[in-house]
């Protein structure tokens, strides 16, 4: 990869960074956080999440798009008590090949906590149960679940802004699917490109103190419509009947 | 003859104070409600600097004429944003307290009704044909002002309203001010407009 590239995958890794410093004070408490997921290895792709957290249940919202299409993504919550809470740039490509694959990743985010599957088991060890993951239609995925239980260190961890969110897959040499001889660093029968990571974000506290349900209901919809109507039809019928009186009495005359 | 005068003065006056339907976002053609479903980019200089909580107090928007007195909405008990409710406040613009107040880092958010049955137009009737680059004023309790610009005008449908782009973090102090919008259809459940007008601004 030449400089070019490393200094364009650097920048949104950077951004992120500055997000955090401008984070406010760290708390443990129930409530939502929120992370903007930025591509990581010219993914290309973007997305935001959503996680709140009620005692150790947490509900997770993901939407994404740009991935590559028509594959499946594994999607994580990444938390190490000793990882930096961050998403990772290229000085932690460790071997220099110019690709972050998911293990480089480690000291930034640390490891799988929580597994987002659609289905079944959401623990660290469905990181690979790539069948029970979103397929991104058209690129883009939407994701909702609720009910997933989590250890208290790993529900406090979310509410203190330390988790990270990464969805998994890229497509190197854009042939539209996952393939390269490059094996992956977590399963050799796989690619690197089915679970090096596509996009990453911290989950941070909302600015929000509470996060409306929606839009707002603001109109009533009193200057839509005809608000006048039975004084126009009053007026009409009047109006109708008085042109009819005079065109008769033009009649009178014109006869004579 | 007088029923031709009185008539048509009837139908003069039922047509003169017929009120037009709300604005819609222009420009109209890229601004459907289903087409604007992409975060708008926010623009312009970053101002990264957030105030400390001071109330605010007053809303100016001087290209489309509203200058209102702030009044307080919080959440209703089912979640939704509350709405001023029909009375001396319903026609005044109101801040939502579980945002951030305008100059904080964060999207503080303002609402106001469209119309209303008692006075018609309401305090946002005109938002939706706001411009980017336009001004947005807030005063605050200390008598300090934030200055704000536009930098997107949004219909969102209310049925797939992008929480996150509307309410999600900002890096800067930011303002978002709704109301409703769309087609009016009475019988619609749960109000009869169909989407909502949602303004971006940044602090200048």
């Amino acid at each position: 990869m030449n400089r070019i590239t490393r200094a364009a995958l650097a920048a949104p890794a950077m951004g992120l960074v500055g997000v955090l410093a401008l984070g406010g004070p760290a708390f443990a408490a129930d409530g939502s956080v929120q992370a903007q997921l930025s591509q990581l290895n010219g993914s290309g792709a973007s997305g935001t999440s959503m996680v709140t957290v009620s005692g150790t249940t947490i509900t997770v919202n993901l939407a994404a798009r740009g991935l590559v299409a028509d594959q499946p993504h594994a999607a994580h919550i990444h938390f190490g008590a000793d990882a930096r809470h961050e998403c990772p740039t290229m000085a932690d490509d460790t071997d220099k090949n110019g690709h972050l694959n998911t293990t480089e990743g480690g000291p930034a985010y640390g490891p799988v906590v929580v597994s987002l599957t659609k289905t079944g088991d959401t623990s660290a060890k469905s990181v690979l149960a790539i069948d029970r993951y979103d397929t991104a239609n058209g690129g883009k995925i939407s994701y909702e679940r609720g009910s997933i239980t989590v250890s208290q260190e790993v529900a406090d961890a979310i509410s203190n802004g330390q988790a990270v969110v990464v969805v998994h897959g890229v497509d190197y040499n854009h042939d539209g699917k996952y393939s390269g001889t490059a094996k992956s660093d977590l399963d050799p029968k796989l690619p690197t490109e089915a679970t090096d990571p596509a996009i990453c974000g911290v989950l941070s506290a909302s600015q929000m103190g509470a996060m409306p349900n929606g839009g707002a209901a603001t109109g009533d919809g009193s200057t839509t419509g005809i608000e006048y109507a039975g004084l126009i039809a009053a007026g009409s019928i009047a109006l109708l009947t008085g042109a009819a009186l005079v065109s008769r009495r033009r009649l009178v005359p014109t006869r004579r | 003859m007088l029923l031709l005068v009185g008539g048509g003065t009837a139908v003069g006056i039922g047509l003169l104070k017929q009120q037009p339907a709300p604005p819609a976002p222009r420009p109209a053609g890229s601004l459907t409600s289903h087409a604007s479903s992409a975060a708008p980019s926010p623009s312009g200089p970053a101002t990264p600097v957030g105030d400390k909580p001071i109330r605010p107090v007053e809303l100016q928007i001087p290209s489309i004429g509203v200058r209102s007195r702030l009044t307080v909405v919080g959440l209703n008990p089912d979640g939704t944003l509350a709405v001023p409710k029909p009375g001396k406040d319903y026609d005044k613009a109101a801040w939502f307290n579980g945002s951030p107040t305008p100059g904080q880092i964060g999207p503080a958010v303002i609402e106001g009704h469209v119309d209303g049955k008692v006075n018609g137009p309401s305090v946002f009737y005109r938002l939706g044909s706001l411009k980017p680059g336009r001004r947005v004023d807030v005063r605050r309790a200390d008598g300090s002002q934030v200055h704000f610009v536009v930098y997107a005008v949004r219909l969102y449908p209310k049925n797939a309203f992008p929480t996150q782009t509307v309410y999600g973090n900002t890096t800067r102090p930011e303002l978002r001010l709704i109301t409703c919008g769309g087609p009016y259809d009475k019988k619609r459940q749960g109000g009869g407009y169909p989407d909502n007008v949602v303004v971006f601004a940044y602090r200048t």
